[in-house]
């Protein structure tokens, strides 16, 4: 979860823009859902309060898609995207958003066919980058190698770019 | 987020430093790999610390460089801050160049040490991630425990983005080692906000840094055995007295000090330092004094303010200690009203410590500028755009005598 | 041998100090020259030479910046711009001329027809105040000697008693 936004602010400056990336400050605790932040811009910017407006929400936890805590500060022009195995018009209905602010793509399955664990994050990547294309694709990628190639090795390396390559198709196929 | 210098008017664009230095990286940091980052390349002789959230990544990552060899640091792994600092002091006495890292409780537990380092004159160098002190038990953001050290005679030093903890630590090594200042010299980041936000830091090559702050120059050595002298003897009522006050004029050269070794670092990185930093002051009406990573979000908002068409600038303070008295007179005297914003509470006292060194400023320099103080963001409570936006109608509202100045709280549930 | 050596040259070293302060002090039955320490103990000066003491802080000022020579007045001490940063003492070797003896209220006796010369109270004593020559015990140094006991304790022989002393020189 960390690690995706680490992931994303690093694609960011490897396309040279303005970034921030912070976890929800506090202890963290296995299994507990917790929440991490990005800011990026073309432009530098001067900001260091906690963000409670989001542009874009990104839910890595299905179960999650309930929460009050999801939809907080959500406004109307805000991009909603969730890793589900649903459509995306039940899932707004759930949420009480427009059904055109959802975006939903199941990147637990597709991290299961490619990495082979349920571990959708790297995944869900390919759906921020998908929707929203505030960094191109192949920095994600690259910013993946360069950051996790030596912990993962090879092989799951690859899982993983295939995950976030095919997470990023399938959304923008719909 | 990058902008440095001075505004010199309403809308002026940033005055620019010097071309950036040959070789500098671009890298994604947190602070506390900003400050670790700026250890290494400072390579100091000791480091003596323990580890406490949230500067613990900060001592975690920098033994990791002592592990690699990528320093040539002693490392000193310790029982606790008091130790910490206690070795510190004795490694400074040996003529070396040391270096620290803690925070809140951390803080407290150093407190006696920190008088000792200040009067024994050891150039002790010590990123403070700043942090609520217990009780009830916090981890998060506010500056109580620096503010609470504020008179232990070390200079203070504070960074507002993730950037300004890594250029603040290796000015710092230069600053407590200047000639007439010798002095430790502790630099604040905020904890979490800036210890754990990862952001853009243009890191200068080692090479550029050594030269910069130049290989220890110690005064003294406890280790030159041709010239054995003692450290700590009994001062009592007959000469305890005097060397307080060598240090008070310690404080004074200390000022120059900074403002030198702030434009030799510009000249250095490109990035230019002053003693504090103006925002839209020289029109503004109304004005707020901040220091930390509000300051940093105050300038970011301020073109919002000023489509308020409120004139609202901002002075960011960098150093506390020793306090920008004539700049605070000379910047805002000219201001209606001033809202200082305080991240700690100074109990029982007339408002918060920041607000009271502004407030006393302008007093006796007979401003009849209206001065008013906000506490805000105790424990880590949050800040908003909100927030800042009402303190600046506030202000414009005192400026019109229609609002009384005081100390108000920023977002406590009433 | 060697150690005369370097008692004769701390004492060449001493008699060049800068920065002694006497003061007289008012006592019944006339005045008594009293030196003061910077930890402002009083110090007799019964068995002192003139000369010989020094500021413990090892205070000196700045070339260009010397004091008048002569006696000061009482309790006049160098300024704040004038002493060691830090309160550091940055000269060496002047426990030799700070008075611990006045501290004592016995004094070791030695027996010398039992004293053995082995040198055991020589080596305990804290204060180096054993004086010895040509290997041979000839006596006790009663400015620095405190009056510990630990001599006449640690005598093989039982060569040292702690005997009352004649005091003459307290200081009020």
């Amino acid at each position: 979860m960390v690690t995706a936004a680490r992931l994303l602010a690093g694609a960011a400056l490897r396309a040279d823009k303005y970034f921030q990336a912070f976890p929800e400050f506090g202890p963290e605790r296995m299994g507990a859902p917790i929440v991490a932040f990005n800011r990026i811009s073309s432009r530098p910017f001067s900001n260091y309060s906690q963000i409670s407006n989001p542009d874009v929400v990104v839910v890595i936890d299905p179960t999650l898609l309930g929460a009050e805590a999801v939809i907080a500060g959500v406004g109307e022009d805000a991009i909603f995207i969730a890793n589900s195995s649903e459509e995306a018009r039940p899932v707004a209905g759930r949420l009480g958003l427009e059904p055109g602010q959802v975006y939903v793509v199941d990147a637990s399955r597709i991290a299961r066919e490619t990495i082979g664990r349920d571990i959708p994050n790297t995944a869900m990547l390919g759906g921020v980058v998908g929707i929203t294309e505030i960094v191109p694709l192949d920095d994600v990628i690259e910013e993946l190698k360069e950051l996790m190639g030596e912990k993962l090795g090879s092989e799951r390396i690859e899982g993983n770019i295939e995950a976030i390559r095919r997470t990023f198709e399938t959304i923008r196929a719909r | 987020m990058s902008h440095r210098g001075r505004r010199t008017g309403s809308g002026a664009r940033v005055l620019r430093a010097p071309a950036p230095a040959k070789g500098t990286i671009v890298k994604a940091l947190r602070g506390a790999d900003a400050v670790a980052e700026a250890m290494r390349q400072v390579n100091p002789g000791v480091v003596a610390a323990y580890p406490i959230t949230p500067q613990t990544d900060v001592v975690e990552r920098f033994s990791e460089f002592v592990a690699d060899g990528e320093v040539g640091t002693e490392f000193v792994t310790v029982e606790s801050e008091h130790s910490a600092m206690s070795a510190c002091i004795g490694a400074a006495a040996a003529g070396c160049r040391v270096m620290t890292a803690t925070s809140a409780n951390g803080l407290a537990l150093m407190w006696e040490m920190l008088y000792i380092a200040a009067s024994y004159r050891a150039p002790i160098v010590m990123a403070v991630a700043n942090r609520a002190l217990s009780g009830p038990i916090n981890i998060h953001c506010d500056h109580s425990d620096s503010m609470g050290a504020r008179d232990s005679g070390w200079i203070q030093i504070y960074s507002s983005t993730v950037e300004e903890v890594y250029d603040n630590v290796i000015q710092a090594v230069r600053i407590g080692e200047s000639k007439d200042v010798r002095l430790p010299v502790m630099v604040m980041f905020d904890g979490f906000i800036i210890s754990h936000l990862l952001e853009r830091v243009r890191v200068l090559p080692d090479k550029k840094v050594q030269s910069f702050i130049g290989p220890p120059r110690p005064v003294y050595s406890l280790l030159d055995i041709d010239h054995p002298l003692t450290y700590g003897p009994l001062d009592l009522f007959d000469y305890y007295f005097e060397h307080k006050r060598q240090q008070v004029d310690a404080m004074e050269y200390a000022e120059k000090a900074i403002t030198d070794v702030g434009k030799e670092y510009g000249q250095v990185s490109g990035r230019l330092y002053g003693y504090y930093e103006a925002h839209e002051l020289d029109d503004a009406e109304v004005a707020v004094v901040a220091l930390g990573s509000t300051a940093s979000t105050i300038k970011g908002l301020i073109p919002e303010i000023r489509d308020e068409r409120i004139k609202g600038g901002l002075l960011k303070v960098r150093l506390f200690r020793p306090f920008p008295t004539r700049d605070v007179v000379r910047r805002l005297s000219a201001t209606k009203a001033v809202a200082v914003l305080d991240r700690s509470a100074s109990f029982g006292a007339d408002g918060g410590p920041l607000y009271l060194e502004v407030s006393n400023a302008l007093g006796r320099a007979g401003a009849k500028t209206k001065v008013t103080n906000y506490i805000y963001g105790l424990g880590g409570r949050d800040i908003s755009h909100e927030h800042i936006m009402r303190v600046y109608q506030d202000l414009t509202r005192m400026a019109r005598g229609r609002l009384k100045p005081g100390t108000r709280y920023l977002g406590v549930r009433e | 041998m060697a150690r005369k050596k370097e008692t004769a040259a701390r004492k060449t070293r001493a008699q060049t100090r800068k920065g002694r302060k006497t003061e007289r002090v008012k006592r019944a039955g006339g005045a008594k020259k009293v030196r003061t320490s910077a930890a402002g103990v009083k110090t007799s000066t019964r068995t002192r030479k003139k000369g010989e003491a020094t500021s413990a802080i090892g205070a000196k000022r700045p070339a260009g910046r010397k004091r008048a020579k002569g006696r000061q007045a009482g309790g006049e001490k160098p300024g704040w711009r004038d002493i060691p940063r830090g309160g550091l003492i940055v000269k060496a070797g002047n426990a030799e001329t700070y008075e611990t003896g006045s501290w004592r209220t016995k004094a070791p006796a030695i027996d010398f027809d039992r004293c053995t010369n082995c040198l055991f109270c020589w080596i305990w004593c804290p204060d180096g105040a054993i004086q010895v020559k040509d290997g041979k015990v000839v006596g006790i140094d009663l400015f620095h000697c405190k009056g510990c006991g630990i001599c006449a304790h640690e005598c093989p022989k039982e060569a040292i008693a702690m005997v009352d002393e004649r005091r003459t020189t307290h200081v009020a």
